[in-house]
């Protein structure tokens, strides 16, 4: 994996949006209708500039694929959507159906989270990708089995030819993952969302599939949201990163300052649950406790109960998303949510933003022991 | 895979001479002396000395007055030479009865199975993706009635008011009397015509189908509405429908290329289920109808004691079930590309 160098630093390249990004997400609610309706998304807010990748972590069922998946409403049925979306001026939100067609695949392709069933299992891969190609643009059946070929040949399948008429139980998972990859590129999409692209990989697989993830969306300037449980994943390919927890983003910097300095207790202890190799360890880390359950609404933090540097307040109220200057001063001189936004106006995690920490209590940089993450 | 249909083909012949042992010996448990069930009621008209002869003269040639072994050991040999005894309803060879009342019925079975598929097919899709809807409830109703609806109740009633009362379907029989049959070649009328261009006759003997194929299509066609709706419901909220849909395909592709190549694979295993069902369906339909086909020679033969007829249907319908179920194994291995694989190692 390449390491973090400066020139990745992100800043809004080529405004397709009106306000200059490309995806512009506001308030993204997504609840589950059940008998207790699971609030999977409590209100996320986040821009993306053309061309940069971001990560957004968090465990399961901190509702990163749900919102992942919801930006082109791609849920199922009892998943109501509360919230704008707006993908290069366009608000996903009110689209109808047939609208939206022509946003999926072809300005948004998505990279799944498991390769073993993401893909048909009784068509051949090189049906699955053909009518890709030829959904994209209109070209004959022998033309876009042909350009089915190329493309699996672009994501390093050997034997493309061949291989287009096997069917996924025929691929390895990592080769299937590669054909995924290649419905999701062909389209030249201006936004890809990779939804936890390796965690069904063997270990060798993963750094492949984030090369060719990396090497492709660079080659064509396309902004990629990337979904992980590991921030050893996100370390070397991303340039921003947002944490998620039970449902909201807790803490959203660069990709630099959250590993070098987390300014949320979560993120800390999601630092500290990485093996490393340097220190003798005695046993795994873990985060002690259960994420909340999304069923229940919980008063305060949502990780209070989890969380080391728990204060009073912690248990009482929320804390909203604050720069990490406000965040340090408001518990201590009781700031209300109104005079917060006051002093910070309605921070959104975007391309350039300041650190953004979801905590009444940030831990101070020295006290964490974690460096600059696995790979910094 | 040949290897596999050779295999199976061969076990057929052992299957059968166990569906002979069977029937053979549960026919004997029947509390009645053969000979007088051969004769029926022929045999009280004649004379002590008459029926004497006749007796000895039965037992001569099936050997029914010897042990019951025997009398299996001599009925194998005479079913291997294509001889199944005489029926005692028609005074005919039964393997000629038999020529003569399978194809019909080889016709109706056809059709039926397709009617089920051509409706119950797009019916269960049509539900599934109005899941939860207006539809989707209309269709639990309907569908329920129709499979809990006896088979035998829907022909007679129906054939009361369609054909009885308001004449749209046809008659009893394959053709109208006034209809000149084609010359026999396969013994079904329909493909008959078709080989002697008669279109006159096709047209009239698929009338004469039509209501009895109906009866037994639709009822299954409900059965296998409801297994393709429920498999296309678990398909439409696979991970790989989600693919599709995220491709942004038209909702066409992902309802009919995506969930349902997935989801009619169970009703392949289903057909094979209904094509038993549908054997049962004929014995109760064919009679009410009146076509002569083999339900109608198994229920005659069945309400008469004609024991060698009994045993020449239950042969045939063994013989047809064995092959449905090869059938349905390697119509397996075309719709399931992980199965073709399986077999190949």
């Amino acid at each position: 994996m390449k390491s973090l160098s400066a020139e990745t630093t992100a800043g809004p390249a080529g405004p397709p949006g009106a306000d200059g990004h490309l995806l512009s997400v506001r308030d993204l609610r997504v609840t589950f209708r059940a008998k207790r309706p699971v609030r999977a998304v409590n209100g996320v807010s986040y821009d993306l500039a053309a061309g940069e990748h971001v990560g957004l972590v968090g465990e399961s069922g901190s509702g990163k694929s749900a919102g992942a998946l919801a930006l082109v409403r791609l849920l199922p049925d009892y998943a109501e959507l509360d919230g704008s979306v707006t993908l290069a001026g366009a608000d996903l939100m009110s689209l109808s159906e047939r609208e939206l067609r022509s946003i999926r695949g072809d300005e948004v392709g998505i990279v799944y989270q498991d390769p073993f069933s993401s893909l048909n299992p009784v068509l051949t891969v090189g049906k699955q990708l053909t009518e890709v190609v030829r959904k994209h643009r209109s070209v004959g059946a022998r033309a876009g089995r042909k350009e089915a070929a190329r493309l699996l040949e672009t994501v390093g399948v050997p034997n493309a030819e061949e291989r287009i008429a096997d069917y996924p139980h025929q691929f390895s998972g990592g080769m299937r993952q590669r054909a995924v990859i290649a419905m999701a590129v062909s389209p030249r999409p201006a936004l890809l969302i990779a939804d936890e692209p390796t965690t069904a990989l063997d270990v060798t697989v993963q750094a492949q599939i984030l090369e060719l993830l990396q090497q492709l969306t660079s080659e064509h300037g396309t902004t990629m949201l990337l979904i992980t449980h590991d921030l050893g994943v996100v370390a070397g390919v991303t340039q921003r990163l947002m944490v998620m927890y039970a449902g909201r983003i807790v803490e959203a910097s660069s990709t630099e300052d959250v590993f070098a300095r987390p300014a949320h207790p979560y993120t800390v202890a999601l630092h500290r649950s990485l093996p490393r190799i340097d220190t003798r360890q005695e046993r795994l880390v873990t985060i002690e406790g259960q994420p909340p359950d999304p069923s229940h609404l919980v008063e305060g933090c949502p990780f209070a109960p989890r969380c080391p540097s728990r204060i009073d307040r912690c248990a009482v109220e929320n804390p909203p998303l604050m720069t990490l200057p406000t965040a340090r001063r408001a518990a201590a001189a009781g700031w209300e949510p109104l005079a917060i936004r006051e002093r910070d106006g309605n921070p959104v995690p975007g391309p350039a933003g300041p650190h953004l920490t979801a905590c009444w209590n940030p831990p101070v940089p020295e006290a964490s022991s974690t460096g600059a993450g696995g790979n910094g | 895979m040949r290897w596999y249909v050779l295999r199976r083909l061969a076990l057929v012949p052992f299957v059968l001479l166990g569906m002979t042992a069977i029937t053979f010996f549960v026919s004997q448990l029947i509390p009645i002396d053969p000979v007088a069930a051969y004769l029926g009621g022929r045999g009280a008209a004649h004379s002590d000395e008459a029926e004497r002869a006749i007796i000895d003269a039965l037992n001569a040639r099936w050997g029914w007055d010897k042990p019951i072994p025997e009398r299996y050991w001599i009925y194998l040999t005479n079913l291997l030479q294509g001889d199944m005894g005489d029926s005692s309803h028609t005074a005919r060879g039964v393997s000629t009865d038999l020529a003569n009342v399978v194809p019909p019925t080889i016709e109706l079975v056809v059709a039926a199975l397709l009617i089920a598929m051509v409706f119950g097919i797009p019916l269960g899709v049509f539900a599934a993706a109005r899941r939860g809807g207006f539809w989707d409830t209309g269709f639990k109703v309907i569908s329920t009635l129709a499979i809990s609806v006896p088979v035998f109740w829907l022909a007679i009633v129906g054939f009361t008011v369609f054909y009885g009362r308001w004449g749209w379907a046809a008659g009893p029989g394959q053709l109208d009397i006034f209809t000149r049959p084609p010359p026999e070649v396969t013994r079904m009328v329909t493909v008959d015509s078709i080989l002697a261009r008669r279109w006159d006759a096709l047209f009239d003997t698929l009338h004469h189908l039509a209501f009895p194929a109906l009866v037994l299509g639709l009822v299954i066609g409900f059965y296998f509405a409801r297994v393709v709706r429920s498999e296309m419901v678990d398909a439409l909220e696979s991970d790989y429908v989600r693919t599709a849909r995220g491709k942004g395909l038209r909702r066409r592709l992902v309802l009919y290329r995506h969930a349902l190549r997935n989801a009619v694979i169970p009703v392949i295993t289903l057909s094979g289920l209904a094509f038993g069902s549908l054997l049962i369906g004929i014995i109760v339909v064919e009679p009410v109808v009146g076509w002569p086909g083999l339900g109608q020679y198994a229920f005659t033969a069945a309400t008469r004691l004609d024991l060698n007829a009994i045993s020449g249907v239950v042969l045939v319908i063994s013989l047809a079930y064995v092959l449905a179920n090869l059938a349905v194994d390697l119509m397996y291995t075309v719709a399931d590309p992980r199965v073709r694989d399986g077999m190949k190692s």
